[in-house]
């Protein structure tokens, strides 16, 4: 099974080959090591950081920027996208405040990106 | 009239840095600020990305912007908000607006903190309908970030560099369809994290060496003509297909804000559309000073509040006249270069020039010389439009400049 | 019933309405779309014409004159712009100055103030006039304004003082009944003794729903203009015109009252009236030919383009007629702008008062129109009211309450579009890159109702995050 995919590590932007050889993978077309373990991560289990908003009221601001605590799996991302709109949020909240704890079983959480005071 | 030893015009990334760096060298100062927050642009740009170099960690842009704003208060610094700057005098005076009155005041250095605002459609000449549907990508950007609105359900970017990609993927996030991305040039100008992240991952189609020839739909946007173009950028005939949109967004550059700079009558550089500037961000006129997206645009956050640090070291110098007279080098670039800054350097001071070339390059040497004699060569791998990169140059090699100081390209 | 039905409310209903008001009638004016002065009377050059174009014995020539002796005085009495800056009738070639002879000796037969100009004088009048220009007629009665400033400032004053106006009203039929007519539309049927067909575009529809069988033909001309931005407000001093052509008047080169300038327009016929989009050909155009008339300024001061659509009658005259108590008023094309207080003074002298009973109120309420503030009049005005100081749009510098009391006029903005007219956030180098979204939660702040609500010209066009259910 052949995988080719472009490395997003640093801005050389290296074209990698990987092929899987029983549990191997044999990675080539890296000039680095970082890019073999994020192609080999990238094939196997992808995952995202995910920014989005979450509506919040009691302030002139409406929308809450949030972060994940880490990057998620890649199939996840619209899952936590449905959750997420369905929140509204009351200010004031604090940045790095946990908005949704270990979302989706995950052991990550969503948290805010930002404070906003009540009716800033 | 009231006097400020500094007034620092814009509260985002540059200004807040020049406050801060300031503050802390003792010299007080007044930031002003048309918005009714801090942060400027970065409030709105809630992806991550930002802050690798200044705060060792990758933080969004609102966090970003929070480091700035609590260190800002927490310096007690003078600031105003909801202030808008209508004129900048020759004479360091100031005259702005806002819901307390009319003011005029005077300051003896002045920071231009400006920022950018983006190329329109106008700007372009894109013809065909006028109705809803059509924005920059900031501009959609702060309605969906900010407001909670989605611009579109069908949706096409003109424009593959980072601010495109960015909201191609922010807008399939916000269940819209971004039907696709054309970009003129054959190569996109957006990082490659981005194309994995924000098209690939999606399945949006990029259309490179391509661009919209006509919006279509009279009361919104219900079509768009796109059709692929030369060497030259013009469109080829009978190349055109048409695809059904309800919104288009315009991602075709930044323009650095510089209208109260032209109106003082600052020189400004046609290339950069900022000011002309010296080693130390110092103006064509004395005590006033430029740094971040208003002087050049940039493309890392980090790199903008630099520049707010060290105009704040010149700030300083200026008043308290520590500055020695500088023995004045031109800096110019051959034809690959847009630009290079600062303009005029001075000989005895060492400095680090930032420049933007016309096109990618791939292993070429970046020349530095002076006359005939070649000071220093820089080998690079590659070399991107999109990516504003930067020289130190030593003061031992400036020393030997006779005349000028050229940078040149050599494949 | 209503005295008088005055279907469309562009510059000519607009200006019927303000004449009208003034009289014991009642008035009621429909209006399709959400806000008045909405199509050929917003896309054009604001020109009031000095009057010598328009062929001998033509209503355009008789009415030009006189809509442009009647303007200064309605400008002053409700406070809109109007700038008497002259033009400049220019000729680069042998033909075209023989052209210029006529038209001088006609605007002479018209009592049209006029001077010939010489290659030196042009030039110390207008230093950015075309190397090839070799002389030029001087107007100095040519005057510019804000169409659709002048437009709602009528019909803020009519409705002040008694008419009534429906927006979003469009008519889709018309019936005789005994006393008047019936006029049907989508929000009810109204009846009166006279309707007043202006609906420009529009107009031989409409004279369709009341004579099937009429002669009127309306051909549609599309005129695309170049908009620079405000900063180069110097760089002209007149309105240039070339010499005519068959086609019209040409592509001119002219300032704004707001310091634009505006290049263009072409005249192309086109098959569908609401067909308001620029052309790559058509811009083209504009940019080629003004060259013939000044000095060209580069690309990059350019900040906008825009179409308009004239009706122009096949007989090449307005079509200003009364059949019976349905009055047409319509391919009113240009100088219809300019025209427009001589057609409302021939309409009612001339034809309504044969329909009905004419008599002046005693009382009448004033209005006037508020212009953009200088920095004292801020000054002050802040005092009163601080949100004269939060400025929304920094490019034209305009404040919260200055979109606000446009909103809340009599007649106010309604839409993205409307306050962008009214009162210029959008109109700047920016194009409402920073201050629509603002705009936007003002009206809906105002209007009691959401965003996503909030028309942009006629329609909504935002989403509310989270409404994506349904299938594209």
């Amino acid at each position: 099974m052949k995988h080719e995919l472009t490395c997003i590590v640093c801005p050389r932007g290296c074209l990698i080959q990987l092929v899987k050889e029983g549990d191997q993978y044999i990675c080539s077309g890296n000039q680095c090591k970082r890019g073999e373990v994020y192609a080999i991560q990238e094939v196997t289990e992808p995952r995202r950081m995910l920014t989005t908003t979450v509506r919040i009221e009691g302030s002139k601001l409406k929308r809450l920027p949030v972060v994940t605590s880490k990057a998620i799996l890649k199939e996840d991302v619209f899952k936590m996208i449905d959750i997420l709109e369905k929140i509204v949020l009351y200010a004031p909240v604090q940045v790095n405040d946990v908005i949704v704890s270990n979302i989706l079983d995950s052991g990550i959480d969503i948290i805010a990106s930002r404070s906003i005071k009540k009716d800033a | 009239m009231k006097s400020y030893k500094c007034v620092i015009i814009g509260g985002g990334s540059a200004g807040l840095a020049a406050a801060i760096q300031l503050k802390k060298l003792n010299i007080d100062s007044l930031l002003i600020e048309k918005e009714e927050f801090l942060g400027g642009i970065l409030n709105q740009c809630i992806h991550n990305g930002f802050g690798l170099t200044r705060f060792k960690e990758e933080l969004t842009g609102p966090s970003y912007a929070e480091r700035l704003v609590s260190e800002f208060m927490a310096l007690g610094i003078e600031y105003h908000l909801e202030s808008t700057v209508i004129h900048l005098n020759k004479d360091k005076t100031i005259e702005y607006i806002n819901p307390q009155g009319v003011h005029k005041i005077q300051a003896e250095s002045i920071v231009l903190a400006l920022g950018a605002r983006e190329r329109t459609r106008g700007n372009i000449m894109i013809p065909g309908d006028r109705g809803a549907g059509i924005w920059t990508a900031g501009s959609a950007q702060k309605y969906l970030n900010m407001d909670g609105y989605c611009v579109g359900k069908k949706v096409f970017i003109l424009g593959s560099g980072d601010i495109g990609l960015i909201m191609a993927r922010r807008l399939t996030l916000a269940k819209a369809k971004v039907v696709g991305v054309a970009e003129i040039m054959p190569y996109s100008n957006g990082l490659t994290r981005n194309l994995v992240q924000c098209l690939y991952d999606f399945d949006i189609p990029l259309h490179l060496s391509t661009t919209i020839t006509r919006i279509n739909g009279n009361q919104r946007v219900e079509s768009i003509e796109l059709s692929r173009v030369d060497e030259n950028l013009k469109p080829i005939p009978n190349s055109e297909f048409i695809v059904e949109v309800d919104a288009v967004l315009l991602s075709v550059g930044l323009i650095p804000d510089n209208i109260i700079t032209e109106e003082a009558g600052i020189i400004m550089d046609p290339q950069t559309k900022g000011p002309r500037i010296n080693q130390n961000y110092e103006t064509s006129i004395p005590g006033i000073f430029a740094c971040g997206n208003g002087l050049h645009i940039h493309d890392v956050v980090d790199y903008v509040s630099e520049e707010g640090d060290v105009v704040a070291q010149s700030v300083f110098d200026y008043l308290t006249q520590s500055s020695s007279v500088p023995e004045s080098i031109n800096v110019s670039g051959d034809a690959n270069f847009i630009y290079v800054i600062p303009h005029v350097i001075d000989k005895n001071k060492a400095v680090k020039l930032k420049f933007r070339i016309r096109r990618p390059l791939k292993n070429v040497k970046v020349r530095v010389v002076s006359g005939d004699e070649v000071l220093m060569t820089l080998p690079k791998t590659q070399i991107l439009p999109a990516e504003m990169e930067m020289i130190q140059i030593p003061l031992t090699l400036l020393q030997k400049v006779k005349s000028d100081l050229r940078l040149e390209i050599i494949v | 019933m209503f005295d008088i039905i005055i279907v469309g409310s562009g510059i000519i209903g607009s200006m019927l309405a303000y004449d009208l008001s003034r009289f014991n009638v009642s008035v009621c004016v429909l209006e399709k779309n959400v806000e008045i002065m909405n199509e050929v009377s917003s896309s054009n050059s604001g020109l009031i014409h000095a009057g010598y174009d328009p062929e001998d014995n033509s209503l355009k020539a008789r009415l030009n004159l006189r809509g442009a002796e009647r303007y200064p005085e309605i400008a002053k009495l409700l406070n809109v712009d109007y700038q008497q800056v002259g033009s400049l009738l220019v000729a680069c070639t042998e033909d075209e100055i023989e052209t210029l002879n006529q038209l001088e000796e006609r605007a002479n037969q018209r009592n049209i103030p006029c001077r010939r100009v010489n290659q030196n004088e042009v030039r110390e009048m207008e230093p950015n006039i075309s190397d090839s220009v070799v002389e030029a007629v001087y107007f100095p009665s040519t005057a510019i304004i804000t169409p659709w400033q002048m437009g709602f400032a009528c019909m803020n004053y009519a409705v002040l003082n008694g008419v009534e106006l429906k927006r979003q009203t469009k008519v889709t039929g018309i019936e005789k009944i005994e006393s008047g007519y019936k006029v049907i539309t989508n929000k009810g049927e109204f009846t009166s003794k006279v309707v007043i067909n202006c609906s420009g575009l529009m107009g031989v529809e409409v004279a369709k729903y009341h004579n099937p069988n009429t002669k009127h033909r309306i051909e549609f001309r599309k005129g695309e203009y170049q908009v620079s931005d405000v900063r180069d407000a110097n760089y002209l001093n007149h309105v240039i015109y070339p010499t005519p052509s068959k086609l019209g008047k040409g592509v001119l080169a002219l300032k704004t009252v707001e310091g634009n300038l505006m290049f263009g327009p072409t005249s192309r016929v086109i098959e569908d009236g609401y067909d308001f989009s620029t052309t790559q050909s058509g811009l083209a155009e504009v940019e080629e030919k003004i060259k013939n008339i000044i000095k060209p300024l580069p690309k990059s001061r350019m900040i906008r383009q825009f179409a308009g659509v004239r009706p122009t009658s096949l007989s090449k005259d307005f079509i200003i007629e009364d059949l019976d108590g349905f009055v047409n008023v319509i391919g009113i094309d240009s100088p219809g702008l300019a025209s427009s207080p001589g057609i409302s003074e021939y309409v009612i002298e001339n034809l309504l008062f044969k329909q009905i009973e004419l008599k002046l109120k005693e009382e009448l309420v004033d209005f006037k129109w508020k212009k953009h503030l200088s920095l004292e009049e801020r000054k002050e005005l802040i005092k009163q009211d601080a949100r004269f100081g939060k400025i929304v749009c920094v490019c034209e510098t305009i404040s919260e309450k200055e979109i606000l009391d446009a909103i809340h006029l009599p007649v106010g903005a309604h839409s993205v579009k409307g306050v962008k007219r009214l009162v210029r956030p959008g109109s700047g180098r920016c194009q409402g890159g920073f201050c629509e979204s603002e705009v936007v939660r003002l009206l809906a702040q105002e209007l009691n109702i959401d965003m996503d609500k909030v028309p942009f010209d006629n329609d909504c066009f935002l989403y509310p995050l989270g409404d994506h259910n349904e299938k594209l």
